[in-house]
């Protein structure tokens, strides 16, 4: 079944026309915690996130995975305003990565919320121990917000 | 409407819709003939992609924003495909068109999702159809593909997320291959055309039909079991030989009556031989259900016609038909 006539629609181009505005709203939350993003800086996020989106195969509507990522990360003691936009694509690159090597199988709050209690404990603020970090580092950092634990583990285990 | 839009609205193909890429077709002859902006075309663009979003946050259950690329086109083919169904089934594209132009996408696409379920509960009574004609033959994939192959489509085909897909693999080849279906359409058609085979097959004895095939497995040096060969070809080129023979049996060719068969029939044009095939097929299928003897009338004219007559022309007509021993 070709799907020509919707050629023309690109699906970056439309989720962007809102994605920019969604950006811009995390900075209500993130201000209580001196972080700010301008127009520009949500910009480049939200071209990042479809460049990103792109090399990575995937498809996202609106700009969730930047919103909740900011929500989080915002409130970490580690990011200061001067790398605050530049930690937020690092962290998007890094969270779309891990979507698609979990076969989508983790929620994007559960990885969102694994992520900073990584990045906040074992990693200390950096990206790159960040992304050095094990299957088994983030199931393990799940389990802990989760005391009652989940089959989250298996899924790095297939 | 105005007469311009008349004259406009007759030139769209009343039957040249592709039916399986229904939409696109209409749109696109819509926009050539001008009976729709590309501004209207854009609405419903973008109306596909809010209800593409809608269904990847329900694909994923809230949990996820984003999919891979592949899923989501996914979901997109499946949309098109229930959109595609509702707008074939208004009869007549100016019907499709003004259906297109007045109602929402989401509208069409609960109806189209409608009209797939209930396709998919029609073919599980073709199935069943299908199973109590089944016939008493050991030939593999004729057996898994009805008792297994059609039951897992039946019970994996989703209509919502996958209803384009063609699930599983159906192994057991039909006389007349349907190759530009997908989905619940596909498997329609495949179920309908192998009841009508089975109908067909089941005027002959049970007995022959084993023997014939048995017989043929010998002539190709395969054992039939295991071949992927069509029961109904291979009965019906005997069955459509035999009585042009003349012979008594309707299933088999007397010995050595083949090549009287093949010089009788390679002193007629193409056109006679064409004649002479509908007209037997008319007396074999005398008795049978109407769509039997359509069907028949269909394998003669598009699949073993054009063999028969290449066969006559270049030889080797000997292969085509089983005589008896």
């Amino acid at each position: 079944m070709s799907m020509r006539w919707m050629e023309g629609l690109s699906l970056d181009v439309l989720s962007a026309q809102s994605s920019v505005q969604a950006v811009l709203e995390t900075n209500r939350e993130a201000a209580a915690h001196g972080l700010q993003l301008t127009v520009d800086d949500a910009q480049e996020i939200v071209s990042a996130r479809n460049r990103l989106l792109a090399e990575l195969g995937r498809v996202e509507f609106g700009a969730e995975s930047v919103s909740e990522l900011a929500t989080v990360f915002s409130a970490s003691s580690f990011i200061t305003q001067q790398d605050y936009a530049c930690t937020l694509i690092e962290l998007l690159e890094l969270f779309h990565w891990l979507k698609n090597e979990t076969d989508d199988r983790w929620s994007d709050y559960e990885l969102i919320l694994s992520m900073y209690r990584l990045f906040e404990h074992d990693c200390a603020g950096s990206i790159s121990k960040l992304r050095d970090c094990q299957p088994g580092d983030y199931a393990r950092a799940l389990r802990q917000l989760e005391p009652r634990g989940s089959a989250r583990e298996e899924c790095w285990r297939d | 409407m105005t007469e311009l839009q008349i004259s406009r609205m007759r030139a769209l193909p009343p039957s040249g819709l592709d039916p399986n890429r229904y939409m696109q077709s209409l749109v696109q002859a819509s926009l050539s003939a001008g009976l729709i902006s590309e501004r209207s075309v854009e609405q419903v663009q973008l109306q596909i992609v809010g209800l593409l979003n809608e269904l990847v946050l329900r694909f994923t259950a809230g949990r996820s924003s984003s999919v891979r690329a592949e899923t989501a086109q996914n979901i997109l083919l499946s949309i098109l495909y229930c959109l595609d169904s509702h707008l074939a089934g208004l009869g007549s594209p100016e019907a499709a068109l003004a259906c297109l132009q007045s109602e929402s996408v989401r509208a069409m696409h609960s109806c189209g999702l409608d009209q797939v379920r209930a396709k998919l509960r029609a073919a599980r009574q073709l199935w069943l159809q299908v199973q109590v004609s089944q016939l008493d033959i050991p030939l593999l994939a004729y057996v898994d593909t009805i008792n297994q192959a059609i039951p897992e489509f039946l019970d994996s085909y989703d209509p919502l997320f996958a209803a384009h897909e063609t699930m599983g693999s159906l192994d057991y080849p039909l006389a007349v291959p349907e190759w530009r279906q997908t989905g619940i359409n596909f498997l329609t058609t495949y179920l309908e055309r192998l009841q009508q085979e089975n109908l067909f097959c089941a005027s002959f004895r049970l007995a022959d039909l084993r023997q014939l095939l048995q017989r043929h497995g010998r002539i190709y040096r395969l054992g039939y079991r295991e071949a992927l060969i069509n029961i109904f070809e291979v009965v019906a080129n005997n069955a459509v030989l035999a009585a042009i023979s003349g012979g008594e049996s309707p299933l088999w060719i007397a010995p050595g009556g083949t090549g009287l068969v093949a010089t009788a029939l390679a002193s007629l044009p193409d056109a006679a031989v064409a004649a002479l095939l509908r007209e037997v097929a008319a007396q074999l299928a005398q008795e049978m259900p109407a769509a039997v003897a359509g069907y028949l009338q269909r394998y003669l004219a598009t699949e073993m016609l054009p063999r028969l007559c290449g066969l006559l022309r270049d030889g080797g007509i000997e292969r085509f038909v089983i005589e008896q021993e």
